[in-house]
């Protein structure tokens, strides 16, 4: 069986005041359906830019190469009315914000009974009843009366689950979720993650669980990728990539990160400098600057993703070995 | 001495509404803790559970509507005037964004200077103040020239430390300092801070809603919902036995790399 979305080469460039950088540069993955898939990284990573070319939601001026298939379809090549036929059916998104992904002008019911009239073709009433469904399948009670109000009306964590409501409403059957727990506080987190745990197990959707956040990924997906500067530098299978990282720089995240078990160190173990942010230089390793690992040919060569002893990939000359991480 | 002493902290805010229809609401309500030098508490809880409205009024951006808050033995709800500008210098606050509480118009040696001004040191020492203090929150001199929009997240947040350092100050609140910084470079924030701690006996009110951050800074907790303190206690006891339910969940709710898989909920216990 053929992947449900394939991401074969994807490249990504801006142009700004005369200086071309590069935001992605070569991410390849699949998806198959029904998967969870974590895509991790920290700012300026490429990981939303990714996300973002994926969905076409990249402005015009962002050069984008590669490919991107979606069910074996061409999706680079889509025109716009194929583009908005397949957004919402096929494919949605949550984004980390939930007040400016939701118009603040339109009553949510609005909102979610669009989607439901133009690519379900429901009658209004019909829709109208669908969506109450849909709320009360995300845990919003009073759903009737619910539907005619604004989304100023609503908390952060209510709002996010109208928006998760919206993009399971024609069930796609792949999800992108681009930090959607992020603004959230840490038990509506934990509810906001049930709820998609739930939604995606009862009608087997795909989901690309974009985060910085290490613990969040590896809780919800059954693979991660690890991106810096514009990369995948390790992929793999969630427990595998956290008992036993390959690449310095995800043993160096999963160091840094304060425990809540077992001793208290005194100070951190830190990642020294910060992720590199515009133009990375290609033909060295961008995190050698930072690791702990480097070697000359670090800095003068690029390594490609490629397997290691672990048994998973990792873009680095000097991958750890397949000694486990001790628990912490 | 103590560096902080809370005592029945009360703060009311007026929602909209005039005469009869005025109402207040009580953001606040009888909190009390203590600080020694040295030492971190850890202030813990939901947005809207009254953390941050504590933090603002200790630094009385806020006005309390009740109790008493001693800084370094001095009463500190009553001041006004040039009395509560002498008191800010030694009670500093930094917030969770540097890119909003940094002036965009001034450099980052700027921004110092003008806190420098603040605590009456003298122009001709300026330069070499901002120099020892960028020096001490870890940046290169040459940062001095830079404009907020041209450094890191994490470049700014020291940047904003080393001006809160800048007066000289006995308390520093700390309100989501580090939430909003990459993973790799809060770890470095962390690291500073407590270094800084170590040399200068600074107290902190490290305010955080992240649960395995405060184990790592604090070593007293106290969890806020709702306006009140529901636990307060020594880090060590909190995270071992956490006694109010409230605690345990905001515990539970973290997830860590490595515990695993969520439990997926069956399908009965959906509906």
């Amino acid at each position: 069986m053929t992947a449900l979305l394939e991401v074969d080469d994807l490249t990504v460039g801006f142009e700004r005041d005369g200086t071309r950088s590069a935001a992605v540069r070569g991410v390849s993955f699949e998806v198959a359906a029904g998967e969870r898939v974590g895509i991790v990284g920290e700012s300026g990573s490429g990981k939303s830019v990714t996300a973002q070319a994926v969905m076409r939601l990249l402005p015009l001026s962002a050069e984008v190469g590669g490919a991107v298939r979606f069910a074996g379809d061409d999706v680079l090549g889509y025109d716009a009315k194929r583009l908005a036929g397949w957004r919402g059916s096929d494919i949605a998104m949550v984004f980390q914000d939930p007040m400016s992904s939701l118009n603040p002008l339109l009553r949510i019911g609005t909102q979610l009974t669009e989607g439901l009239r133009r690519h379900r073709g429901l009658s209004k009433p019909a829709a109208r009843e669908e969506a109450a469904r849909l709320l009360r399948t995300v845990g919003i009670a009073d759903a009737e009366r619910r539907l005619r109000d604004y989304p100023h009306s609503f908390s952060g964590g209510m709002r996010q689950r109208v928006c998760i409501a919206i993009a399971a409403a024609c069930t796609p059957k792949l999800i992108i979720a681009d930090e959607p727990t992020t603004a959230l506080d840490v038990t509506v987190q934990a509810q906001v993650l049930d709820l998609m745990d739930e939604l995606t197990d009862r009608h087997g959707t795909a989901t690309v669980l974009i985060s910085h956040d290490l613990g969040v990924v590896s809780s919800f997906c059954d693979r991660i990728l690890i991106m810096y500067a514009g990369r995948v530098v390790e992929a793999g299978p969630a427990d595998d990539i956290i008992a036993r990282p390959a690449h310095p720089y995800t043993r160096a995240l999963l160091d840094s990160i304060p425990r809540l078990h077992g001793e208290l160190p005194r100070r951190l173990p830190a990642i020294p400098g910060s992720p590199p942010f515009g133009t990375v230089p290609a033909d060295r390793c961008s995190f050698a600057d930072r690791c702990p690992r480097v070697q000359d040919v670090c800095r003068t060569n690029d390594p490609a993703l490629e397997p290691t002893a672990t048994g998973r990939p990792a873009a680095c000359f000097f991958p750890l070995d397949s000694v486990p991480v001790e628990v912490r | 001495m103590s560096a902080v002493v809370i005592n029945g902290l009360a703060v009311t805010y007026k929602r909209p509404g005039r005469g009869l229809r005025q109402e207040t609401f009580k953001a606040v309500d009888d909190v009390s803790f203590t600080i020694e030098p040295g030492r971190t508490l850890g202030l813990a809880g939901e947005s809207g559970s009254g953390k941050s409205s504590v933090a603002r009024a200790l630094m009385r951006v806020v006005e309390p509507s009740g109790g008493s808050v001693l800084i370094g033995g001095q009463e500190v709800t009553k001041l006004r005037g040039g009395d509560l500008r002498k008191f800010r210098r030694h009670m500093q606050m930094v917030f969770q964004d540097p890119y909003d509480s940094l002036n965009p118009r001034l450099t980052a040696g700027d921004n110092i200077a003008e806190a420098l001004t603040a605590a009456g040191v003298s122009r001709p020492d300026h330069t070499s103040r901002t120099r020892e203090l960028l020096d001490r929150v870890g940046l290169p001199a040459a940062f001095a020239r830079r404009y907020p929009h041209q450094i890191s997240g994490g470049q700014r947040q020291r940047v904003s430390i080393a001006r809160a350092l800048a007066v000289g100050p006995q308390v520093l609140v700390c309100d989501e300092a580090v939430s909003a910084l990459d993973v790799s470079v809060r770890a470095q924030i962390l690291n500073l801070l407590k270094d800084l701690q170590d040399a200068d006996g600074l107290a902190y009110l490290f305010i955080s809603h992240d649960m395995s951050t405060l184990r790592f800074m604090a070593d007293d907790i106290a969890i806020m919902r709702g306006g009140r303190i529901v636990e307060h206690g020594p880090s060590a006891d909190v995270f071992a036995r956490p006694e109010h339910p409230y605690t345990r969940e905001l515990i539970a709710a973290i997830p860590e790399p490595g515990a695993g898989r969520r439990r997926r909920r069956t399908a009965e216990e959906v509906r």
